[in-house]
This record gives C-alpha cells, structure tokens and sequence, in this order.
C-alpha cells in the first residue's frame, strides 16, 4: 500500500515581470508504507520545493499528491493543522526545536497540541526518547546539548505520535560525521524495527547510502532511481556515481 | 538578523572615522533602528511632559515647600526619573542583544573591541540624541493639548496656566545625556565582557527558568507586609522630612517588595505549575507558560516596574478624582444655599430679588428668611473643640443659636439636605417636636461631645431668661453651611417656645439670615459677583468669596485645591498611558524574536486559533500580574491617603470614586492588551505564513 503518491506535480513560480519559472515539472513517484527513500539531487533541482508541497507548507500549481489515502491539495485549514500533526513529522536541518522548552517538553510538543492525557505523554515522550537514546538528557534546554542529540531530539519529536510519513529534510546537514552516522543509524532503526516510513532529502551520499532506494531529480524532473542491493558502502559509491552522471558538483557531495 | 553587508567595504577605509561609521550605520537601517528611536522618544516625551509640569511657574510652591501636597510632587519626580531610567536601559540592551552578531562579526573582520564599543556608543548617542530633539518637540506640542483637555473637564475657576518653560528642555536633555552615556557604558560592558562565540549564539542562547530562593520569595512578602503596615501605622499629621522620610521607607520597602517578588515568587510558581503535568500539559498553558518562565529573568524588572507604575497612577487619579469630587461636595457643605446674606435692609433685600430676574442668568427657587436667637447653651458633657486634635473644655457656656421647627423644615427642605446621621451634610431631623424639647444640632466636626446628649436636659439662656429643653436628636448638620456654625451650635424648637423667645430676646439678639435658591447654582457666577457689589461683605479673607455663594465656595476651592487636582489627574493619566505603551512596546519588540518560535510551532501543527490562545494567555499573564499587584498597592495607598486627608477624607468617599477610577484605568488597560494581543498575533502571522 502506498502511503505516499505524487502524480504528475507542478510548481510554477510567476515572478514579477520574467518569464514563470518551474520549480517542480511534472513529477511522479510513489513511497510504499515501510519504506526508507531518498531524494537527491544538485541545488536548484527543486528538492525543496518538493518537500514543502509533500508537506503541505507549500501548495502545488497542478497535480496530486495523496498521504494515506488522502489527497492533500484540498484540505483547507485547521484541517490541514490537523493533517499535518496527525498524519506527519518532521526533522529539519537547523532542528527546529523551541529554545524554550526543555527536550522533554519539546518531543511532547505535537502530543499536548493533539490534547493527549499527561500520563500518556509522559509514556510515549519515555518511549521515542528510548528508541533514540537521549532519555538522560530530557530534562536539559537544546542548547545545553550537542548538535547530534539535539536531531535526535528533534527526530523524537517527529516520530512520537506515529505519523503515517517522516519527512526528514537534509537532518545531517549541521552535524558531524560521528553524529551523522548515529542519526542515520537511529533512522534505520526506527525504519526497520517501528516499520517507519521515512522521506529523507538530503545533499549528503553517506546519509542516503542508508536508504533503501534514492530518487534523483533534476530540473524538476525525476531523472533516475536506483535501489540498495548488496552491502551499504557499494551503494554508497553507486549513490556518488549516479550523482557525478547527474551532473551535480561532486563539490556538493560530502 | 543578519547585519547589511554593504556596510563592510568603507570599514576597510582606515581614515573613515567611527563617528561617520555610526552616522552611517543609523542612515542606512533606519528602518531596523526605528523602534528603539521611537521607544526612546516616547520616553523623553513622557519625561518632557513632567518637567513642563514640575517648571511650572504656577506650582513653583510644590517644587520646595514641604506641605504633604510637596511630598507626593517630589516622589512623582522620582518616579519619572525611575521610569525613565528602566525605560531607557531596557530598549537599549533589547537593541544592543539583536545586534549582537552583528557585533561578532566585526569582531571576526578584526576591528579591535574598542573600536566596535566606540562605534556602539556613538551610535546610541546619535540616535538618542535626535530621540531627544523629536521628543522635546512632541513633548511640548502634546503639553498643550494634554492641558488644555484637562483643563477642560476642571471646573470652572482653576487657574492653571500653560507655559513652555525652558528650564524642562534643559532638564530633559541634560538627564538624557546622563541615561546614554550609562546606557553606553553598559553596551561597551557587554562588548568587554562576551567572548565572541557568546555573542555569535546570542539569540539561541537558553535562559530556562531563572533560578529562584524561597528565602527570596518569603523576603518579598515580609518587605511588601512591612511597607503595608508602614502605610498604615505612620503618622500622617506631619509635614517636611518627617513626612518624606516614612513615606520613602515605604516606597522603597513596597518597590523592593514587589521586584523580589517578581524576581522570586512568580518564577517559584512557574516552577510549581510546570511540575502539575496534568494541567501543563494543555496546549495554550504549555506554550504560554514555558514562554513567560523563559523570560522571567529578563521580565522581572520590567514587570516591577509595571506595578509600580500601575499602583502610582491609579493612586494619582483616584486621589484626584475624589479630591475633585470632594471640592464639589464640600462647596455644599460651605454654602447650602445658592447665595446667602446676614442682617440685610429690607431695601437691600428688594434689590436682590430684582438684580437676579435683571441678569436674567438663573432664576430663584426659594427663599428662606432665618431669624436666629442668640443663646447660650451649657451642660456638663458637651463642649465645643477648637480642631480636631484639641479636647473642648466642658461644661462652659456655648454661644449658638435658637430656630424653629417650621424654619429648620423649610431649609431642610429648600437646601435638599439628605436624610442621615454623623455627616455635616446629613439631618435625620423629623419635626414633632414637644413645648419642652429641643433637637440638638452640634457645631463640631464630630459627634464626640453630642452623641451622649439624646434624653438629657440642656440649660439655655437668652438674654435675662433661662430655660431647660430635653434633647430629643442630634445631628452634625451645617445648615447655614461652615463658616456661619463653626463651633456655634443650635437648637430647634417648636414654634410656640420661638414665638416666646424671639419677643424676649429683643431685635439686638436676632440674627437673620436670608437664604437664596438658584435654578442652576453653578450658572451663576455672574449674578453671585452682582449681588456681592452692593450687598456689604462679610469675609475678608482673601481665599473666600465675601458673601456666601455656592458658585463663590466652588471657585474658591478650585482655586485653593485645583491645581493638585490637575497635577495629580495629569500624572496619573501620564503614568497609566506610558505604562501601557512600555508593555506594549515591550511584548512588540518580543513578538519579532518570538514569531520564529511560533513558526516552529505551525510546522509542528499548530492550528492558528490555539496560537491566538497562546498569545492571548501569554500576554494575559505579562499585562495581568503587574495590574493584580498594583491594584494591591492601590488599596493600601488610598487608605493611608484617606487618613492623610483626615477630616476631608471623611466626608468624602474615596474608596466609591477610587473604584470607579480603578475601573476605568483597567477598561484603558485593557485596550492595551487588546492592542497587543491583535499586533502581537499580527506580527506572529507575517512570519509564519
């Protein structure tokens, strides 16, 4: 069953005297429930404009992206709101955690909006804190903790009401190798144990090596898929392979 | 914030001098540096408007006597100063922390610290400076709008002039100078003391819930106590030092009281509160508190400051409003009637009644002809007090003066006096009067010496005669007003007992007094001033009118209090209005940092209705504790104020005025909040959307 399916997206950008602009250009794919992909390509390939429609932050010009069985381009608001919490999480790259809060607070953030019971809170904030062995530190503010712990955190948070999809946009981007390979690890895990669908897009070959199948596009165009077969690290060098054939800088590869 | 970059090549110019480095930053983002501008002017404005108060030539005599009415001027003074001082400091630092990295970053390019220090405070000093010139010039454009409004809800008869006196620019200019430099030095403290990856993550950095002492909170409350019984226990009948000193003791225990308190107990209770999950962990709760607990800390001077000044100008206007109103109240309780006039010709009484229908300005709705017989009246218990403090000597014989009961029905009557007991307003006089009774009417200010007297015999005598009437009431009741009852008490009798007494008394024993009713009493001031040319003037004072008048005692009293009235409502006004813009500023600055909070939160799946919630809660808390708190303040002020007023006080009804006022000023508060809340949510939106 397909948990995610976009056919045919268009996003125009009509900017003030200049020609529109195509940041998506018709494209299509499907995610499978349980499934671990990942989204590559060079800058201005239009990844992130991708990401912001699948995440219904942003609106595609034409076309049709369903979450779960359900077609996300006419919701309206607060039931979009609601979507979004109930059916959705996200890791960002500069985390996105409230400064204010501690980590615990921040990982219950999304079940205190859906109005949960304390006690429940309390059990499943325990519960992804363990899956993503931070629980030690949830009493601490996010800058009172590493950058690495705090994308777990983060991570945590995504993940703590169970959305049908984790979209996890370029998570490794500020972190270090060690900690990058502890969030992927993380991710993997959750992937394969919780059976977590996750949507990764990211710059980064040794983060999507950890993926199960990673899309390139370009241009706004899905240009080429390639899946995981045998060990991560020759599917690391198929990823930086197919990545120079793209064209991208290897420059942009880390 | 990310500073402008075009900024950096002419740093690269070693000759450019810091000085046109500042000039220049503030021309090319006046934009970004408009809001500590304005915050800063506003405070100069409100400063200004004080100093054009303070240097009016008309209160020079507040400014360096030493009457109670000195007293609350001077701390006024002291608490513009202080709101000033917060004021300035607090948008200075806001300003300086949102330009922090900005600061790393030249630091980074390799300009030496002194050198940014310099550049900061030269900055500061610019944009301070032109807060200054643009706030003298509101400040004095406002001043006489402000006046003039004032003046226009005052009575008729307050003479208080508007005058720009150099002296407040001055003043204004020079206590500014003095706040930007200290502002200054704290800027280059910052800049000395953070090392750059400090000010780099200045924005992110955490404050989490400031750690707090019960022994802070407990000092808080014992401090706020003490200033509380200070208020009360001290002796209020003083003047000068003797005065000031208790009342700044009680200043600063209640000032220090309330900023421990915000410092200590609020974030004790935030601490509490976040603990009790169950009620935590709601959507609007969660967000609102763990926001105000992040910004306990740097709130808690802000939120002192607020309640003090909530407290002081809710004091101002109640205290004014109820002095306006008493000045009022007591222009009844000097002259019942319209016009009154003692021992007249008849010619004289003609003209009168002719002179009124001539100007035509009101018209006459009664007319009382009071003849009095003078008496002496003793009994062993009473006696009349010179003052309220003096004890009256007993038992003596007691000048007053005999009426009767139909003469006392009719200006019971005609002057509406209202129905009660204890008041020198009130009678609870009902005729029915027996040959060998008399209804007592006292001529002190209490009923000390009066209240024993209801059933005993009273001795009277006019002229070779004597007599003895039991007391069958009593009451306080001025019914010729003040002046012409101070100490001089009276007997009502019944008409035969007058009739009798009146032929022996003899014409030289009777005082008669004629009483005016006007249709409208405050129109006729023209009519007051004709009749007083020929009828012959009975006081000399120059702070009474010569005949009594009702309009004439209302001018007169404007003229002796009005100008404490209009000090009073205008700093008060001041005060309540700068205290709601400083919060409003205060959480509009806030709302930029915040908004990228919030935008957090709508990603998380916030819907935008619970953000208003929060909002709403959020700010609830910052405009509702300091106004709790004030309002405290408030009771505890008026009471001591009541006291001060002493005999005042007692005739008039603070509390019911101060009520009303309290009232109002939360309506006015409230607005702000409104305000806020909708800007706030505005701003919130523009950033997350």
């Amino acid at each position: 069953m397909s948990v995610l399916s976009v056919k045919n997206v268009k996003k125009i950008y009509q900017a003030k005297s200049a020609v529109p602009s195509a940041a998506l250009n018709g494209i299509s794919f499907e995610v499978e429930k349980g499934e671990f992909v990942g989204i590559m390509g060079p800058s201005g390939a239009g990844k992130s404009t991708l990401l912001n429609v699948i995440a219904t932050i942003d609106t595609p010009s034409s076309g049709r992206i369903v979450i779960g069985g359900q077609d996300i381009c006419g919701i309206q608001e607060p039931a979009l709101s609601d979507f979004r919490r109930n059916k959705l999480g996200f890791v960002f790259q500069d985390y996105n955690l409230l400064d204010t809060l501690t980590l615990r607070e921040n990982i219950a953030l999304p079940l205190i909006l859906a109005k949960k019971k304390a006690p429940e809170i309390e059990r499943m904030v325990s519960q992804v804190a363990q899956q993503l062995s931070i629980e030690t530190m949830l009493k601490k503010y996010p800058c009172e903790v590493s950058g690495g712990q705090r994308q777990r955190a983060s991570a945590a948070r995504a993940i703590v009401n169970q959305p049908e999809l984790l979209m996890a946009d370029e998570p490794t981007g500020a972190l270090d190798s060690k900690s990058a390979r502890d969030l992927m690890e993380c991710l993997q895990h959750l992937n394969e144990a919780q059976k977590a669908t996750i949507l990764l897009v990211t710059h980064d070959a040794f983060a999507a090596s950890f993926c199960q199948r990673i899309l390139f596009i370009k241009d706004g165009r899905l240009y080429r898929k390639i899946s995981k077969e045998g060990t991560r690290k020759a599917f690391y060098d198929a990823i930086v392979a197919a990545f120079s054939e793209l064209g991208g800088d290897d420059r942009e590869l880390r | 914030m990310m500073p402008s970059l075009q900024l950096f090549p002419s740093l690269g110019v070693t000759t450019v001098s810091f000085a046109e480095i500042a000039v220049k930053n503030v021309q090319k983002r006046l934009g970004s540096y408009l809001a500590y501008f304005l915050s800063t002017a506003f405070s100069v404005v409100v400063f200004h408007l004080f100093c054009t108060m303070y240097y009016n030539p008309a209160f020079a005599v507040y400014r360096f006597g030493s009457g109670k009415m000195n007293t609350l001027f001077q701390g006024a003074a002291v608490a513009v100063l202080l709101f000033a001082t917060i004021f300035v400091l607090y948008s200075g630092s806001f300003f300086l922390r949102g330009r922090k990295k900005e600061i790393a970053i030249y630091s980074l390019l390799g300009m030496a610290k002194r050198a940014i220090a310099l550049l900061l405070f030269c900055e500061t000093f610019v944009i301070g400076m032109a807060a200054v010139v643009f706030g003298i010039a509101i400040g004095s454009i406002t001043a006489q709008y402000f006046s003039s409004g004032l003046m226009r809800v005052m009575a008729v008869g307050t003479s208080v002039t508007y005058t720009v006196s150099p002296m407040a620019a001055v003043v204004t200019t020079a206590a500014f100078a003095v706040l930007f430099i200290i502002s200054g030095i704290r800027a280059y403290q910052v800049i000395y003391r953070y090392r750059l990856i400090d000010l780099l993550s200045a924005t992110h950095q955490s404050e989490g819930i400031p750690k707090y002492s019960v022994v802070g909170a407990a000092a808080a409350i014992v401090f706020v106590a003490a200033g509380y019984l200070a208020a009360c226990a001290m002796n209020l009948n003083q003047a000068g030092m003797k005065l000031l000193l208790p009342a700044f003791l009680v200043v600063v225990l209640v000032s220090l009281g309330t900023y421990l308190l915000f410092r200590n107990a609020v974030p004790m209770a935030t601490a509490r509160l976040k603990r009790k999950t169950s009620f935590y962990y709601q959507t609007s709760t969660f967000i609102s508190t763990s926001q105000i607990a992040f910004r306990l800390k740097a709130n808690a001077k802000m939120l002192t400051l607020s309640a003090l000044l909530c407290a002081l100008s809710i004091t101002m206007v109640s205290a004014s409003y109820s002095l306006y109103r008493g000045l009022e109240q007591s222009a009844d309780f000097y002259a019942p009637f319209s016009y009154l006039v003692k021992n007249i010709s008849e010619e004289q009484h003609t003209r009168i009644s002719q002179t009124v229908s001539d100007i035509g300005e009101v018209r006459i709705t009664a007319e009382d002809t009071i003849p009095l017989i003078h008496t002496q009246l003793q009994n062993d218990t009473y006696g009349v007090q010179n003052g309220v403090e003096e004890d009256a000597t007993l038992g003596a014989p007691v000048d007053g003066y005999i009426l009767s009961d139909s003469i006392y029905q009719k200006i019971i009557a005609d002057t509406q006096a209202a129905y009660g007991k204890g008041s020198s307003l009130r009678t609870d006089y009902s005729g029915k009067l027996a040959d060998q009774e008399c209804y007592f009417l006292d001529g002190n200010m209490t009923n000390r010496y009066s209240a024993g007297l209801i059933g005993q015999e009273l001795t009277f005598r006019v002229g070779n005669s004597t007599g003895t009437l039991q007391v069958s009431g009593i009451s306080l009741h001025k019914y010729l007003g003040l002046l012409d009852l101070y100490q001089c008490p009276s007997i009502v009798v019944s008409d035969t007992v007058y009739q009798q007494y009146m032929l022996a008394a003899g014409s030289e024993n009777i005082d008669t007094f004629y009483g005016f009713m006007f249709d409208d009493e405050m129109a006729s001031a023209h009519t007051t001033a004709a009749l007083d040319g020929f009828i012959p003037a009975r006081f000399s004072d120059s702070t009474l009118p010569s005949n009594l008048s009702y309009i004439g005692m209302y001018q007169a009293n404007f003229a002796l209090y009005g100008s404490y009235v209009f000090i009073g409502l205008f700093l008060g006004i001041l005060f309540l209005l700068s205290m709601g813009s400083v919060i409003y500023y205060k959480m509009i600055m806030e709302a930029q940092e915040e908004s990228l909070r919030y935008a957090i939160l709508r990603k998380v799946g916030m819907k935008k209705q619970e953000m208003h919630a929060c909002v709403a809660k959020q700010l609830g808390v910052v405009f509702g504790t300091p106004l709790a708190v004030g309002l405290l303040h408030t009771i505890f002020a008026l009471a001591t104020y009541n006291r001060m007023m002493e005999l005042m006080g007692q005739e008039m009804p603070t509390f019911a005025n101060a009520l009303m006022v309290a009232g109002l000023s939360v309506l006015i508060y409230g607005v702000f909040y409104l305000i806020s809340v909708k800007k706030y949510c505005a701003i919130v939106w523009k950033k997350t959307k």
